[in-house]
């Protein structure tokens, strides 16, 4: 082989593993979701402004509580990844009354259909999820478009199944009491979820 | 051929079995066509010393499909336009690579790629099966689970088409087809060109 065969075919390598890296972000993630979780745990992101209201009907914001909050995105007709983040929830949410931090980290389940999931419906879920209202919200946007940036930084796409039902994946979002997207974790990781929230909660209050 | 797979992009992305089983084997096609239409060049000369056997070329041209089918990328081209061009060039330009290098490769480099090619796509076809969760933010488990099944069976009857023609090949070669005769006569004429004999 030749010195210009030898650059052409050394060069041609360069040029698949350049490619390959690009599309695997360094070789670190083959799926967009990884690839998200990952940006986020580097840089994390502060979250586009949004209007919600709460299942009492209230005005709700991300910020009000000055916890850290974990969020997750669903819908109350979903059969099948929702149930499943419900689940999570009711974990997190006894974790976080047994170990006394509700006062520093808070549950919120912002749906993204609100034409169907009115703040009755809301409530009606929450109630049977056994919800405690001190410790988890359950909000919706006042339109599904108004929650696409958001959808859009959390990494979350919703895909119609055309049978008035919806695909979506689904991740624990940990958000600071600033509004900063902190972590984007697998539902099955709640130790690391609250973890991580209390990392970046309020210092726990001393009592007088 | 081209301006079909372009224009239909957005109806054929929207589902995962019609972007990488029929979009992609659209474009590279098209990009093949455009190759062989244009026949051997001026450029030819000089990149038949780089492409070597016409390795580097197959190589850089499997790497672009490879490439594409990450679920990462293949979601970028969903959602952003600007990634959907860059595949679409990026995967005509490797068929068009890939016809050239093609020509240039010997029998052996041939079987090796064309060998490789299937069990790397039967390969991916087996993980989109049995991958527990959605690889693609952009497609349904279904359409994963039937992206899966019909690319191994793809790679399945494209692999036995090759390996027969391959074979056909192997008991042809003693007499010689015409045109492996004419590529000897092509060449040889070559190399009497680039040294002329004294």
């Amino acid at each position: 082989m030749t010195v210009r065969g030898l650059i052409g075919a050394v060069s041609s390598l360069m040029l698949v593993l350049a490619m390959l890296g690009a599309a695997t972000r360094g070789f670190t993630a083959l799926t967009s979701d990884t690839a998200r979780s990952l940006d986020v745990a580097s840089d994390p992101v502060q979250l586009p402004a949004f209007a919600l209201t709460d299942s009492r009907g209230e005005a709700h914001s991300l910020t009000d509580t000055h916890r850290s909050t974990i969020l997750d995105v669903v819908y109350t007709r979903c059969v099948t990844v929702c149930s499943e983040l419900g689940g999570r929830f009711q974990q997190l949410q006894s974790n976080i009354r047994s170990q006394g931090m509700f006062d520093r980290v808070r549950l919120l389940s912002i749906t993204f259909d609100p034409s169907w999931d009115t703040p009755a419906r809301l409530q009606r879920y929450g109630t049977l999820l056994r919800a405690d209202a001190t410790i988890w919200t359950f909000a919706a946007p006042p339109s599904a478009t108004a929650l696409a940036p958001l959808l859009q930084t959390l990494g979350i796409r919703v895909i119609p199944d055309g049978r008035n039902g919806f695909v979506h994946n689904a991740a624990l979002h940990v958000v600071d009491p600033t509004g900063r997207l902190v972590a984007i974790l697998p539902t099955d990781a709640i130790d690391e979820a609250l973890r991580i929230a209390l990392q970046s909660a309020p210092p726990r209050t001393v009592m007088p | 051929m081209l301006l079909c797979a372009t224009l239909a992009s957005s109806v054929l992305e929207r589902s995962m079995p019609w972007h990488m089983l029929v979009q992609f084997p659209l474009l590279f096609c098209s990009g093949m066509l455009f190759s062989r239409g244009i026949g051997r060049d001026a450029g030819a000369d000089v990149a038949d010393h780089y492409d070597a056997y016409g390795i580097p070329g197959l190589l850089l041209a499997s790497g672009v499909v490879a490439s594409w089918m990450v679920p990462r990328a293949l979601d970028a081209a969903v959602e952003q336009s600007g990634w959907d061009a860059l595949k679409v060039i990026s995967l005509v330009a490797a068929g068009a690579l890939a016809e050239r290098s093609w020509r240039r490769a010997p029998a052996v480099v041939r079987a090796f790629v064309a060998g490789n090619a299937v069990w790397m796509n039967a390969t991916i076809g087996l993980l989109l099966i049995d991958a527990p969760d959605r690889l693609c933010a952009s497609y349904t488990a279904n359409e994963q689970t039937i992206t899966g099944y019909t690319l191994v069976v793809i790679t399945g009857i494209l692999g036995t088409a090759a390996a027969a023609a391959g074979l056909r090949g192997l008991a042809d070669r003693p007499e010689g087809g015409a045109s492996s005769a004419r590529d000897r006569c092509h060449s040889f004429a070559d190399r009497c060109r680039r040294h002329p004999p004294v």
